[in-house]
């Protein structure tokens, strides 16, 4: 193989324990288009969550004599706790203001592509300053959130649809990237570990055993955007997705193992944020775990086909993209 | 700068990152399976406490949980997910808030003239709250993060919920007190910066209107019909007394101006007269 053909993989490639070490899974390069993917999906779900659910109710959320007073949450960031806020103790509504400009300008920036790293970097710290000034006006989605922010931060993240690829590729030949897998496959466990452990706790809840939970949940009018009589459900069928549901949480990591339930498992999670995204008030929360599911989709083959660059590692000499074998989830859909 | 610091010593940094890798998913694996056999008592287990699940099933366990919740702490990956586990609660929750005024004294001067503002108590809903729990749509996603710290305060009345026309027992009239305090324990500064919020509000809408002595949070609850119940439809609302805020007393800290309604004694108290087990605040 001439050094040309050699891939291209970009970032510190971790040394891993045994039996990580031997996993193809857990070693063999994937491309970047993947997580490049992810960093575009979750900085545009950044964008719009800065600019509509915290700049219209920032002046309630933040500062002084607000729901997130500095009095109110300080007990969070006491010690001998290590929870932190680079905003801890902010008064200033002008202060507030220029924290959410910056974060909204990191989130185009990850978008975009431009000092991605930094830029993650960045909204992370304005993600968790966030979260623990006014622990109350947020939701699971916004762990989701930070989760990503700090694994795009620690990883070469920018190495594909990026504007510091677009200039690089200037300067040399357009070539394909690869990455070490292990950002992508730390997504995919972290929503198994979601699913699994939900699942596992519901199991325990008299009303997802008795089958009523969906049915409450769509009759919660607090919760809903719709008026339950609005858009009624037969109770037969809210107890049949009661059921389907705790059993697909419960089963997610099996699911996961076989090709054939794999789709099918993957579609209906998709399906499930969508939903319930859409019928209840759950805020940005399925946004972000929708964007967990980007780097799932085989973007290698929609750059390809852009590109028109061929797969030239196809021979069986440089068996790099060996990916869509081996791991799971790559396979998923595609 | 960290390129060419990695460029110099790439074996211990790739090291260093399998070690982090490896740390991680112990993390993740560890403080969920712990999540699962919490060190509280299961009444506080309930979707109240939501994702402060695994936080409180770590607290007291010592060792490596500790460094592991320190590296939650630290990086915000904390984790206890819940996804409306365990029990999703039988009503829908909204507050309402109350100001009153003592009787002796005309507190509104201009708006008393024009009847816009009764004497003596104004009540006023929540914005989430349907004018019309039988027809209504609500799209909004500017207000999903106040949405979120309402609610979180709204859940607190589901603690007072009781199987539908089931009268309520001493027993568990106290029980329910136990588990309301241990929440007003932990949460009255969220009751005190919104009813202060509330409160704000009003009276930059009534700038005429002085400001009232207490005010009084409720929780207001619709229990559905059984399913099978033709025409279906919610249960009567539920009105609970929650927590009174004195607003003119001088209290050591704000929020020791807040009383709790205790539902066994029918009255509010002051969180003082309580001798129950404190929940450890965070």
């Amino acid at each position: 193989m001439s050094n040309d053909e050699r891939p291209n993989v970009v970032g510190l490639q971790p040394i891993l324990p045994a039996p990580l070490a031997h996993s193809p899974w857990w070693t063999t390069p994937v491309r970047a288009e993947r997580w490049a993917a992810f960093r575009i999906s979750v900085g545009l779900a950044l964008l719009v969550d800065v600019a509509l659910t915290y700049w219209p109710v920032r002046r309630a959320l933040f500062g002084a004599a607000t729901l997130g007073d500095p009095s109110v949450f300080r007990p969070r960031t006491a010690w001998p706790l290590w929870n932190w806020s680079l905003l801890e103790g902010v008064n200033s509504p002008w202060v507030w203001d220029a924290a959410l400009v910056v974060w909204g300008a990191a989130a185009l920036a990850l978008a975009a592509g431009l000092y991605s790293r930094r830029a993650a970097l960045i909204a992370w710290a304005l993600s968790v300053s966030v979260l623990n000034v006014n622990y109350f006006a947020h939701n699971g989605g916004d762990r989701l959130r930070t989760m990503a922010l700090l694994l795009l931060a620690l990883t070469p993240c920018a190495a594909a649809w990026s504007a510091e690829a677009w200039r690089r590729d200037r300067e040399r030949s357009p070539h394909k990237a690869y990455m070490a897998p292990w950002p992508l496959r730390l997504v995919l466990l972290q929503l198994v570990v979601i699913y699994f452990f939900s699942g596992v706790l519901k199991e325990k809840g008299t009303t997802w055993q008795s089958g009523e939970a969906l049915w409450l949940v769509m009759t919660n009018a607090a919760w809903t955007r719709w008026s339950y009589l609005n858009l009624p459900v037969w109770p037969w069928l809210a107890q049949a997705l009661t059921w389907i549901t705790l059993a697909w949480e419960l089963a997610f990591p099996v699911l996961l193992l076989s090709r054939r339930t794999r789709v099918p498992a993957l579609l209906i999670g998709a399906w499930f944020h969508l939903a319930t995204g859409v019928l209840l008030k759950l805020g940005m929360f399925p946004v972000y775990a929708l964007c967990m599911y980007v780097p799932l989709l085989p973007w290698e083959k929609l750059a390809d086909r852009w590109s028109g660059i061929g797969e030239p590692y196809s021979h069986g000499d440089a068996p790099v993209e060996t990916d869509t074998t081996s791991a799971p989830e790559l396979a998923a859909v595609g | 700068m960290l390129t060419i610091f990695f460029a110099r010593h790439e074996r211990p940094a790739r090291r260093a990152l399998g070690g982090f890798i490896v740390w991680h998913l112990a993390y993740v694996a560890l403080t969920n399976v712990w999540g699962l056999f919490p060190a509280l008592p299961p009444e506080v287990i309930r979707y109240e406490l939501g994702d402060d699940l695994e936080h409180e099933s770590l607290q007291g366990r010592g060792g490596l949980a500790t460094v592991m919740d320190r590296y939650g702490e630290l990086t915000g990956l904390w984790q206890g997910w819940a996804l409306f586990a365990p029990n999703v609660p039988t009503t829908s929750s909204f507050l309402a808030v109350e100001f009153q005024w003592s009787d002796d004294r005309d507190r509104c001067t201009l708006a008393s003239a024009t009847q816009d503002v009764p004497k003596t108590s104004v009540k006023l809903l929540s914005n989430f709250e349907p004018a019309d729990l039988t027809s209504f749509w609500n799209p909004a996603w500017h207000d999903v993060r106040l949405y979120n710290y309402e609610w979180r305060l709204a859940a607190s009345a589901s603690v007072f919920d009781r199987p539908t026309g089931q009268a309520p027992t001493t027993k568990g009239l106290a029980a329910q007190r136990e588990l309301f305090v241990q929440l007003f324990r932990r949460e009255r500064k969220q009751f005190l910066a919104y009813l202060r919020m509330r409160l704000g509000d009003y009276l930059a809408e009534h700038p005429d209107a002085e400001s009232p002595d207490t005010v009084v949070l409720m929780g207001r609850t619709y229990a559905p019909a059984p399913c099978d119940q033709r025409p279906w439809q919610w249960q009567p609302c539920v009105e609970t007394p929650l927590v009174r805020w004195r607003v003119a007393s001088v209290a050591e800290t704000d929020a020791d101006a807040l009383d709790y309604f205790d539902p066994v004694e029918g009255q509010f108290l002051p969180i003082a007269a309580l001798d129950a087990p404190q929940v450890a605040s965070r």
